[in-house]
């Protein structure tokens, strides 16, 4: 939800100008499309023609998708600073991110591990040590005669487990030790707490935002969780681009409807070229630059 | 520097090699450190049995500068006494018959002396300190005579050996067992390194860590040798003067 005060408020626009033409209403988004639900900024996006083609499947599938993609150019540091409103992006319950599966379906992006013994005299601090990402299949990580050992409870690493579990090592004696995971899964219409406690945006039917077009408009940041509101344009501005390529291939071929292929055609430049500035600023910003080959770190 | 901040240090150039790897990068460094430098120093102890010549050596010492035996100086013997005691060889040689027990006397001339043989049934590797007493005419054997007699003494960690060592090694502790080990500078090599020098340590392993995958890159090694090379010498430099005022001041009591 949105503040309640603070710059993060639902305000209403103060002027007409440079609204929406799609309806009149002055809403409270707290991102302020002219005050519109995600739903009717799509609309704005693509043009009414456009719009009406596509129903709420393709529109769930087009923004999960969008956001995925969006999500990839961003550090795991800024989606965990932009995490602080979603309920569910930590895990400190040993047997829950060692079950199996946890690890599907999930951006992993932090694990940390609890040092056994106190290391402060002063106030019996247990530090947490971030862990390094191994791969459990490829070395000799638990071999105690070998170079790759790993077993330095102040260096420790982090593996998936052949269940898909999440695995801390060194352990503490016998047992795995006390850790802290965070992660953020990704949106998925129609999936909310109800059917997982770990997922992060609760979209289900519980919620009442289990389909794009049910987010109101002061309710955006369900579906944003993770993403800075700097990148909201971008998963937009994908998601259209993502209708509209899937329409051409879908549909249009098979109809040899010239005019609306010419009119596609004309929104997937546009929005082509818009989305590629707007994906400059938002990798520039924030960008895991080496994800994208834009640096050789 | 404590544990963590070296390890943490050495992971700003070598990110992806498990924390063993860096372990071994530093007690290589180290290793270096106290071949080139002697600055690593220690006293072993070793217990005397009468009758007994050879003495295992700790296999970290490099260069034994003396040593003492129930507290006094005793000098090292320059050549082989012509009649040994082949219990040299492990396991002991018993086909021939022992050297009779050497007997207790006064003038405790005693000296030392080295031998790096082992027997090929040995699996270890290890250099033995030799203690004999001189005792004019004291064993003979197919018509010769050696006044040089295996110990007679038995006492307990009455040799004591000053040498110059390999650094320790970090040890090797059971699954999540070496909680404490982070906050000190008193483990493994890193207590054997003056602290000051532990940036020269550091160095050293960053250089050792370039000549292996997945970091090898011999011209940052190769850089980095150079830095270390200057910090040698620096603990050379050290080790000579460390002690030394230079001039000695008459004074009168």
């Amino acid at each position: 939800m949105a503040a309640e005060s603070g710059s993060n408020r639902p305000k209403a626009p103060g002027s007409m100008t440079g609204m929406s033409p799609i309806s009149p209403d002055i809403g409270t988004s707290s991102f302020s499309f002219g005050g519109k639900p995600p739903i009717e900024f799509m609309q704005f996006l693509l043009g009414e023609e456009i719009f009406t083609l596509f129903g709420d499947s393709m529109l769930n599938e087009a923004f999960e998708s969008a956001f995925q993609t969006v999500s990839e150019f961003i550090e795991d540091s800024v989606i965990l600073e932009n995490l602080g409103n979603s309920n569910s992006y930590s895990e400190i319950v040993t047997a829950t991110y060692n079950a199996q599966s946890f690890s599907y379906g999930k951006r992993i992006l932090r694990v940390l591990r609890e040092n056994t013994t106190d290391e402060d005299t002063f106030t019996d601090t247990q530090y947490y040590y971030p862990c390094r990402k191994i791969s459990q299949h490829n070395d000799n990580a638990f071999n105690p005669n070998s170079i790759f050992y790993e077993n330095d409870p102040f260096d420790p690493v982090w593996y998936i487990s052949d269940d898909g579990g999440i695995k801390i090592a060194p352990k503490d004696a016998s047992s795995q030790p006390v850790g802290k995971v965070y992660y953020m899964s990704f949106p998925k219409f129609g999936l909310g707490k109800e059917d997982d406690a770990n997922i992060t945006h609760n979209l289900g039917n519980t919620s009442g935002f289990n389909n794009f077009s049910l987010i109101g408009g002061t309710d955006e940041e369900q579906i944003f969780y993770g993403l800075p509101i700097e990148a909201r344009v971008l998963v937009y501005l994908d998601m259209a681009l993502n209708l509209c390529m899937g329409y051409i291939s879908n549909h249009v071929q098979d109809d040899e409807d010239t005019e609306l292929v010419t009119l596609l055609n004309a929104q997937v430049e546009f929005l082509t070229g818009k989305r590629q500035a707007e994906l400059q600023r938002i990798v520039g910003q924030f960008g895991a630059a080496k994800n994208i080959g834009m640096s050789n770190e | 520097m404590n544990k963590q901040q070296i390890t943490e240090l050495l992971r700003l150039h070598h990110k992806d090699v498990s924390n063993r790897q860096l372990e071994m990068y530093i007690e290589q460094s180290a290793n270096r450190i106290a071949e080139r430098t002697g600055a690593i120093k220690k006293t072993f102890l070793i217990s005397s049995v009468a009758g007994k010549r050879w003495y295992d050596l700790n296999h970290s010492i490099i260069k034994i500068n003396k040593i003492y035996f129930n507290d006094v100086k005793i000098p090292k013997l320059i050549g082989d006494p012509v009649i040994d005691d082949d219990e040299v060889t492990e396991p002991n040689d018993g086909a021939d018959t022992a050297l009779s027990a050497p007997t207790a006397n006064a003038e405790n001339k005693r000296f030392w002396m080295i031998s790096d043989y082992d027997s090929d049934a040995s699996n270890a590797k290890n250099k033995r300190l030799g203690i004999v007493e001189k005792v004019t005419n004291a064993v003979t054997r197919d018509g010769r005579t050696s006044n040089y007699q295996s110990c007679s003494i038995t006492g307990t960690s009455n040799i004591r050996v000053y040498a110059d060592a390999f650094a320790s090694l970090f040890a090797s502790h059971t699954v999540g067992t070496d909680e404490d080990d982070a906050m000190l500078s008193t483990v493994g090599p890193l207590k054997d390194i003056p602290t000051a020098f532990h940036e020269v340590l550091l160095t050293g392993a960053i250089a050792i860590g370039y000549k292996y995958p997945p970091t090898l890159d011999f011209n940052v090694s190769a850089a980095f040798e150079q830095e270390f090379e200057k910090g040698i010498r620096r603990i050379k430099k050290h080790e000579r003067t460390k002690v030394s005022t230079g001039f000695i001041k008459p004074q009168d009591f």
